[in-house]
């Protein structure tokens, strides 16, 4: 199941509340998402994610016929689409870092449609891969192909190696936004930060020198002393 | 928790004192009834000296019982009789005629101590004989106590014992009884905000999506589109006080334990202030962030939300308080065995009145918050075993020092950040 372009996937919202549904509904269809379905019920859900095989799932915790960590059990009986729980207990909050997500995430309410586009974005591009428009970052003239981690426009083409193509993916879903040193350790060397400081300085003068036209002078790949790194989107933000 | 032990040790003497009162106040009104009872019903006692008193023996030897105490026998119901030294009676007045006329050593023996055919009888050596006086029948109680001498101290000893083996037993109870009432108390009230908080997120967060849709609107116009923005605002700032409200709970009723994991705060720090940076739109408040080699390397036991949250009231303290903007800084330090925490500003700093009441434990009321954050830091700092200080900078600026989180070890092989 390739899902190109994030946008196109095709959602299921579980939640009891209509309106909240409705909400949620007017904020993905703003964010430019269109294949969206919804269910109120834990068997109405089942039966949706059976008949329609959902990109990803946005899963209320408590549903008026079960809980959202038995219905995760049973979806993932047949599907491994990503879900992203909503929870409005904190209680819920220790459960849901014990469930060890992977793709998964959470989000606990009240949120900002924002918090819930960014979080369903970066899951749908972790579990698919899918980087952006058409699996390609675009860095002003320079273009990096996510499908092939090639680099284009930027003298000749270059492949990232995988450390690179690593950082770049987690900068990239972070896009616009600060990535700690230890988001990035973690991305690339999956959880030991202790002593890859230095060495994720080194990749990072890599990256820039084939994605930074001026590597010395970066406009996209900026670092935040002390805190990490930053890709900046298009418009400079 | 500390002030939660203190209360409840408070709780439980002050019910301890209650209990002790009432136990008090009622034994004195019972012996108040028995005093008073005792001395009604005493008027109809019968003091056998009196009447053997009142007997006599005229010039030929014949026995006679003073007129006015022969008929106040009679009166009560009594009989009396006068034995001789040989026991044969020599004077009687009313003696009931199945009764016999003369008493043996043995006889006498048994009625002076118990009961004669029933009748209570007390006796008084009147001359060289015995002057027997019976009441009527039930009307009395006698009962002979006799023990080994040695005995006669252990009784007291052993009341004195019994009485404060079942005081202790009492109050252990009535202990028992107020400690798990306030248990109780206190589980409704973390069960009540933790349903007040849930029941208002779900609502919030729909105050929230639509204002935010609302202020990027296009349709709209500027001033409308500010308006949005303001609803947006409130509506996180409620947000954060259900967090906060959320999070007091947690930590004044200890219904949760702390979720403590190792984890290296300077990725703790380093992720708050990004988030921190991430949100802050207009960079007024640029942010600094200093951690020195040995606090990097360290590892802390230490609960990932609490100490996220306390890190996050501090930066956004240092905001509220500095809308017109100032530089914040972060600093963690190694202090021996210990990690420092810092978070500093160049902004105004805290009023008196503020500091004061830090001072005292209590949180810092002012015009944008609502007090829960900064003793939310307070409480965060004592459950990993630190202590929050907030001062004034001699340069301008407010700072709050945490010191003596414990316990650190260097960074082992494998972390979880």
């Amino acid at each position: 199941m390739g899902v190109r372009e994030v946008h196109q996937a095709r959602l299921l919202i579980v939640d009891d509340e209509p309106e909240l549904r409705r909400m949620l509904l007017s904020i993905l269809r703003g964010d430019g998402y269109a294949d969206i379905h919804e269910a109120a019920t834990a068997a109405e859900a089942m039966e949706k994610a059976l008949r329609l095989r959902p990109d990803a799932v946005i899963l209320d915790v408590m549903l008026p016929d079960g809980d959202g960590f038995s219905l995760l059990k049973e979806l993932r009986t047949f599907t491994q689409a990503p879900v992203l729980f909503l929870s409005a207990r904190d209680e819920d909050e220790a459960r849901l870092r014990g469930l060890g997500l992977g793709a998964d995430d959470y989000i606990t309410k009240p949120f900002l449609p924002r918090e819930l586009t960014l979080r369903l974005g970066a899951v749908l591009r972790r579990t698919y891969g899918a980087a952006g428009e058409g699996g390609v970052i675009r860095l002003g003239a320079v273009t990096v192909d996510m499908e092939t981690g090639v680099v284009s426009g930027n003298g000749p083409e270059r492949t990232l190696t995988a450390k690179e193509y690593a950082l770049l993916s987690a900068l990239n879903e972070n896009r616009g936004r600060i990535v700690t040193v230890d988001a990035l350790c973690m991305a690339a060397w999956r959880g030991e930060n202790l002593g890859y400081e230095n060495t994720l300085m080194v990749h990072m003068r890599r990256l820039r020198e084939k994605i930074e036209p001026d590597p010395s002078h970066p406009r996209y790949l900026i670092t935040m002393r002390g805190l990490g790194y930053r890709l900046l989107k298009e418009d400079g933000r | 928790m500390k002030g939660n032990f203190l209360r409840a040790a408070g709780g439980l003497a002050a019910g301890l004192a209650g209990v002790m009162a009432a136990v008090i106040a009622v034994n004195l009104v019972l012996f108040g009834f028995a005093v008073s009872y005792l001395s009604r019903t005493d008027g109809g006692r019968v003091r056998v000296s009196e009447y053997a008193e009142a007997l006599s023996q005229d010039a030929s030897g014949a026995w006679t019982m003073a007129a006015e105490e022969a008929e106040a026998l009679r009166g009560r119901g009594c009989w009396a009789m006068l034995l001789d030294a040989g026991g044969a009676v020599v004077w009687s007045q009313d003696l009931p005629d199945d009764l016999p006329r003369a008493y043996g050593p043995a006889q006498v023996a048994a009625f002076s101590r118990w009961y004669l055919a029933d009748w209570p009888v007390k006796v008084w050596a009147v001359g060289d004989g015995l002057f027997v006086l019976a009441q009527p029948r039930g009307s009395e109680w006698k009962y002979q106590v006799e023990m080994p001498t040695e005995q006669v101290g252990f009784w007291p000893v052993w009341g004195a014992v019994m009485l404060a083996a079942n005081a202790g037993l009492l109050l252990g109870a009535a202990a028992f009884i107020t400690h798990r009432a306030a248990r109780r108390r206190d589980a409704a009230r973390s069960e009540w905000i933790s349903a007040i908080s849930h029941d208002v997120r779900t609502p919030l967060s729909m105050v929230l999506g639509y204002a935010a849709a609302l202020e990027e609107a296009s349709e709209l116009s500027g001033e409308q589109r500010r308006q949005a923005g303001l609803i947006r605002e409130k509506g996180e700032q409620l947000r954060g006080l259900i967090a906060d409200l959320n999070l007091t709970n947690r930590l004044e009723y200890a219904m949760q334990p702390l979720k403590r994991e190792w984890l290296s705060p300077a990725a703790l720090v380093r992720e708050a202030a990004a988030n921190f940076l991430n949100e802050d739109l207009d960079g007024l408040h640029p942010l600094e962030v200093s951690i020195s080699p040995a606090a990097e390397e360290t590892r802390l036991l230490c609960d990932r939300q609490l100490l996220g949250r306390m890190l996050e009231n501090l930066i956004r303290n240092s905001v509220r308080h500095n809308p017109q903007g100032c530089a914040v800084r972060v600093s963690l330090e190694r202090q021996g065995r210990r990690l420092r925490l810092s978070v500093s500003d160049t902004g105004r700093g805290f009023s008196g009145e503020q500091l004061e009441r830090l001072g005292r434990g209590e949180g810092a009321q002012d015009e944008g918050g609502h007090g829960l954050g900064l003793r939310i830091v307070r409480d965060v700092a004592r459950a990993h075993g630190g202590r929050a200080r907030f001062a004034n900078l001699p340069e301008g600026g407010g700072a709050c020092v945490i010191d003596g989180l414990r316990p650190t070890r260097r960074a082992g092989r494998k972390i979880s950040s």
